[in-house]
């Protein structure tokens, strides 16, 4: 696997950290394999272990990939927020994040999180001089309720004894109304 | 587990696969719970799943109802000296447990039961009688989804959130701001009002309740 630049080391490398988002949007970090990973990057399986000590590292990596790409390609170099549609729709982000969150591949010492950075100098550009408190606890309320709508909405739906057909547009409306709230208290527009 | 403790009898063996299936399911998804590693975590005989509960289906909705049912225990005894109304995040094997089904799509077949968002919807259709049922259902939903978001990924954002150097106490801020707009999203308020820090007073319908 050769990217434009003909460098095979660093595609291979990547091919294999883009299966890992692939397929950690699926399943828990630990439920996938070096085989499974070789075969959906289309690298030979010795390259795993060349690139990666442990799985721990190779997850480190993932996460610094995942967070990267949100930013340089989503959120075009940080100059748009990340949209509402492909949050609800794109298992890349919120499960990948929720996969992640559930084997505790955030609890570690590195606070990078380019997302939630590359936000808030956003809100931070649209609302020079405003209340810090306000922008923090806006961008992680936004950051909150797009990656835990989609994993948790059918639960909720079903517990509060709501129909996903009869009274989806409902819930899906109200979800807009919210976000639309939150982001013009910063002002920022909602990008759907 | 030694013989001498293995769990008998249809009270014991039933208590034993119950627990193992609530402690299973804060860790992986129902379809990948075998009854196999139910058995073996609740130390019975893997004959006697289908003996008790005709199969591991009925042990795993079982397993849901215990995790959801002691939260809302939890939760009743905590309303009269409540610290935080996260609540959830004191139970992060309920909140797991509610993730994992979710993400494997197996919400459905594991039938979660959430005994506190029924009392939750009472308390608030008290509150709004004028309100219209499906759209206070509808408010208590999403208020939930970012209660359950709140709790799933406390280690992703808690520590960005501290992080910030300049204002003193941002953390303890910034939680008092996320209980401003749980309350706006319980109540259909306006949860950037409540993100600038105001609490937008609620005006309780002329029904007492």
């Amino acid at each position: 696997m050769v990217d434009a630049s003909g460098d095979r080391e660093i595609s291979s490398r990547d091919a294999l950290l883009d299966a890992a988002i692939r397929l950690i949007s699926d399943r828990p970090p630990s439920a996938v394999t070096g085989r499974e990973l070789a075969e959906e990057a289309g690298v030979n399986y010795g390259l795993v272990h060349y690139y990666f000590e442990s799985s721990g590292d190779l997850v480190k990596e993932a996460r610094l990939r995942h967070g990267s790409r949100l930013v340089e390609e989503t959120m075009v170099g940080g100059t748009r927020t990340i949209p509402v549609e492909q949050t609800i729709s794109d298992r890349e982000i919120f499960g990948f994040a929720a996969n992640m969150a559930l084997e505790g591949a955030y609890d570690d010492d590195d606070v990078t999180r380019p997302v939630f950075d590359a936000m808030l100098r956003m809100v931070v550009d649209a609302d020079p001089g405003g209340d810090p408190v306000h922008h923090r606890a806006t961008v992680a309320t936004i950051v909150l309720l797009q990656l835990g709508w989609p994993v948790f909405v059918e639960h909720n739906v079903q517990g509060l004894g709501l129909d996903s057909n009869a009274d989806g547009e409902l819930i899906r409306e109200k979800f807009f109304v919210v976000l639309q709230s939150l982001y013009r208290s910063v002002g920022l527009e909602v990008d759907w | 587990m030694t013989d001498a403790h293995r769990p008998r009898g249809a009270v014991e063996v039933r208590e034993a696969l119950v627990a193992a299936a609530a402690r299973l399911l804060g860790d992986s998804a129902p379809g990948q719970i075998s009854g196999r590693r139910l058995a073996e975590e609740a130390g019975v005989n893997y004959g006697l799943i289908h003996h008790y509960f005709g199969g591991k289906e009925a042990v795993l909705r079982e397993g849901f109802s215990r995790l959801s049912e002691s939260y809302a225990a939890e939760e009743a005894l905590d309303t009269a000296v409540r610290v935080s109304p996260f609540s959830l995040l004191r139970r992060p094997d309920f909140v797991r447990a509610i993730a994992y089904a979710s993400l494997s799509g197996e919400i459905d077949r594991t039938h979660v039961v959430h005994p506190t968002l029924d009392t939750t919807v009472d308390w608030i259709l008290g509150a709004r009688a004028d309100d219209d049922e499906t759209k206070v259902r509808v408010d208590v939903g999403m208020a939930t989804v970012f209660h359950l978001a709140r709790c799933l990924f406390a280690s992703t954002v808690d520590p960005w959130v501290e992080r910030d150097g300049e204002v003193q106490d941002m953390a303890a801020q910034v939680e008092e701001r996320f209980v401003l707009i749980l309350r706006a999203l319980s109540l259909g308020l306006d949860p950037g009002t409540a993100a600038r820090g105001e609490r937008e007073p609620f005006r309780r319908s002329s029904v007492p309740g």
